[in-house]
């Protein structure tokens, strides 16, 4: 099977149970995927694999198809790290970016599938794209944008401020 | 991409041997209450927690899940486990759960991060800057703890946007450097060096630092830089990283010690370093070696400018220089005293200033010239650097003999004529252990080496031209260089390595002088008043 992955599809199905028609060597791009499709090599030709992500939601899982289809005709560019500037269009090539312009729930659940289904670009490309909304902020800023609860209490705050003044001054 | 609807009735298995694989089998998790957060969940349970006569059972439990990282998503399922396990949610200790959580490695509680497990957070931090993590540190508690995690610089790479005093100390008690293979300190500030050396000794394993960058120049380690940070002495109002990025601009040519060595092909990056090395950063070289042509030497500015500037140099290794007699004739009382001095190796020491004192055909006045130059050149060294004790020069070969005017405007050799004569009592050097001369000749071999009483190791070696040999004058010299050897035996007492050497070469060539001579063009842009400038000297060494 290995030999012949690229013609063959294969069926996905999401957490609803929707199912989603793959292109085994696109679907081939998630780790997990792959092992179970290279376990199967003695499998009958004529059957159509199916693999569960019980994990994925349908909205997910399409957008992680889409994802890696758009990577079989243009690879993502390696990302740096630390980020360059906190605009992803300056980071990745535009079609990534534009991909990422999400609301910040789907933006997690990508993040969750693709370390689920172990899709490094995607995997890569989602933690980028959080860490550009961190990138520049201030605490306060973060804790905002993130829905993060202060727990210091008022003298630690204050002695954490105190410490990192250096950083909100520069 | 549409998805295909949901086949209908679920119970009803579809037609064909279709093979389903499960990929990972995990339990659902509970649905949580409607209206209330994970974290509002957890707040909930740790804040009704008061007794801990149930924690070692909550813990066991909680490992016990753990081993299927899966079936804990989020805290809420550590919520959900003192539920699940009847234990009254009142009853679980607060402290518990909170340290469960915190030991726990797969899942992460903040915010909207609660979703995430640890790695992933962790990967999403790979991307931001040290200021930027600061920023997060000052959060939450939980992201402060999550710092602390090693994994974070687990790529090996730490890069430190900017410098400022009391920093170092707080990077190093927020963060875990252990996994640093490689610090890079771009934008430095106003941190001491105090601060620099408690910073990298903070650090877990100093010697795990591979490289330490300051304003893009690498240094091999951080004990590298930790040392040459120990041999600077500056007075701390103006000790800060800038000063020691100028040392930086210096490393592939200042180690540690001060070793000041050549660079393949070193060119000092101006425009990242913005300033030349300081006279402090100068103190530091003892050696200095360079390559390429230095235009037209004045040697007594050079004795000059170093001493001066660079104290502590005691070798000084120039390859492709140029003389100037006629600079060196005036001033010779003034040059200063180079007492650090030891070696001084001068190779491809021509005169190329010959060419412009020899406008006429006059080449006895153009050989005296040069004759007397080199007399000087001597007494300069001698009398600038009384404990030299390695002595060597040579010259281009080629050019040993002097040159006339063709008729087509060209130069030509003249074969007989030797331009650089030394006179046999004329080298006094009390202290000089090694010397070579390549390309000199002897106007009296009588007295050679009397004035060098620590003479060790003399080489001695020239080349004629073929089509020289059979003239007087150059029979004569070649008699005079063959009894060297039996003179400065005599002469030299300590006398253990003795090479007197004639070699002839073909033919003289007809060239320009300077293709002849090996002139560097690349070299046009840095003028014989520069070269007296240390500073400029040495940009251009590098």
């Amino acid at each position: 099977m290995a030999g012949m992955t690229d013609e063959r599809n294969l069926t996905l199905l999401s957490q609803e149970g929707d199912s989603f028609q793959v292109p085994v060597s696109i679907a081939r791009m998630s780790e997990l995927v792959k092992t179970m499709v290279d376990d199967d090599d003695d499998a009958d030709d004529d059957e159509q694999q199916e693999v569960p992500l019980p994990n994925v939601k349908s909205s997910v899982l399409s957008k992680v198809i889409d994802f890696a289809k758009h990577h079989a005709t243009e690879p993502m560019s390696e990302i740096d790290k630390p980020l360059k500037s906190a605009n992803m269009s300056e980071v990745v090539q535009s079609w990534y970016s534009e991909f990422v312009d999400v609301d910040q729930e789907l933006l997690f659940e990508l993040i969750l599938a693709a370390n689920y289904m172990d899709i490094k670009p995607l995997l890569d490309l989602t933690c980028a794209t959080v860490a550009s909304m961190i990138k520049g902020k201030t605490p306060e800023e973060i804790r905002k944008t993130f829905n993060i609860v202060n727990d210091f209490t008022p003298e630690e705050e204050a002695q954490v401020r105190e410490e990192n003044k250096w950083c909100e001054e520069a | 991409m549409a998805p295909k609807k949901k086949p209908e009735p679920p119970t009803t298995k579809p037609k064909g041997p279709k093979k389903v694989k499960t990929a990972t089998v995990k339990p659902k998790p509970k649905k949580r209450k409607k209206g209330l957060s994970e974290s509002e969940e957890v707040q909930k349970v740790i804040a009704a927690a008061s007794r801990t006569n149930l924690e070692s059972l909550v813990l066991n439990a909680f490992e016990l899940a753990k081993t299927d990282p899966a079936s804990l998503p989020n805290l809420f399922s550590v919520g959900s486990l003192a539920s699940s396990l009847a234990l009254p949610q009142g009853l679980v200790g607060g402290a518990v759960v909170k340290k469960a959580v915190n030991d726990r490695k797969t899942s992460f509680s903040i915010g909207r991060f609660a979703c995430l497990p640890e790695v992933c957070v962790l990967e999403i931090l790979h991307y931001l800057k040290v200021p930027d993590l600061l920023s997060i540190s000052q959060t939450c508690e939980n992201f402060l703890s999550l710092l602390k995690d090693p994994q974070l610089f687990s790529h090996g790479l730490l890069i430190v946007e900017r410098v400022p005093s009391k920093t170092f100390p707080q990077l190093s008690a927020i963060f875990d450097f252990s996994k640093v293979k490689s610090l890079d300190l771009r934008h430095p500030a106003d941190a001491t060096l105090e601060e620099i050396k408690y910073f990298l000794h903070n650090f877990p394993d100093e010697n795990a630092v591979e490289s330490v960058s300051l304003c893009g120049k690498k240094f091999k380690s951080s004990v590298q830089l930790a040392a040459l940070v120990g041999k600077l002495d500056f007075d701390k109002s103006k000790s800060n990283l800038t000063e020691i990025a100028r040392v930086a601009g210096l490393v592939r040519q200042a180690s540690v010690g001060g070793k000041y060595v050549k660079g393949t092909k070193p060119k000092l990056d101006g425009a990242t370093l913005g300033e030349r090395p300081t006279p402090t950063v100068k103190t530091l070289i003892t050696k200095i070696e360079g390559t390429g042509g230095y235009g037209s030497l004045n040697m007594k500015a050079l004795f000059e400018a170093f001493p001066a500037e660079i104290p502590e140099l005691s070798q000084l290794v120039l390859d492709d220089c140029n003389y100037s007699p006629s600079r060196s004739f005036t001033g010779l009382q003034q040059t200063a005293t180079n007492d650090r001095l030891v070696k001084l190796h001068l190779d491809r020491f021509n005169q190329q200033y010959y060419f412009s004192l020899i406008n006429s055909d006059n080449n006895d006045y153009s050989a005296n010239i040069l004759t007397i130059a080199t007399e000087r050149f001597f007494e300069n060294v001698a009398a600038s650097c009384p404990n030299l004790e390695d002595l060597s020069l040579s010259c281009a070969q080629k050019s040993n003999y002097t040159w006339t005017k063709s008729d087509k405007g060209k130069y030509g050799a003249e074969p007989a004529l030797w331009s650089r004569y030394i006179k046999g009592d004329h080298l006094k050097f009390p202290a000089l252990r090694s010397l070579t001369l390549k390309g000199y000749s002897v106007t009296n071999a009588t007295g050679f080496g009397s004035g060098i009483p620590s003479l060790e190791a003399f080489n001695f070696s020239v080349m004629f031209p073929k089509n020289s040999v059979g003239s007087l004058k150059a029979e004569e010299d070649i008699a005079k260089i063959g009894s060297l050897e039996a003179i400065v035996t005599e002469n030299c007492p300590k006398m253990v390595k003795l090479d007197v050497e004639v070699k002839y070469f073909e033919d003289v060539l007809m060239c320009e002088p300077r293709v002849l001579y090996g002139f560097r063009y690349d070299w046009q842009d840095l003028t014989s008043h520069e070269m007296f400038q240390t500073d400029r000297f040495i940009e251009c060494l590098e």
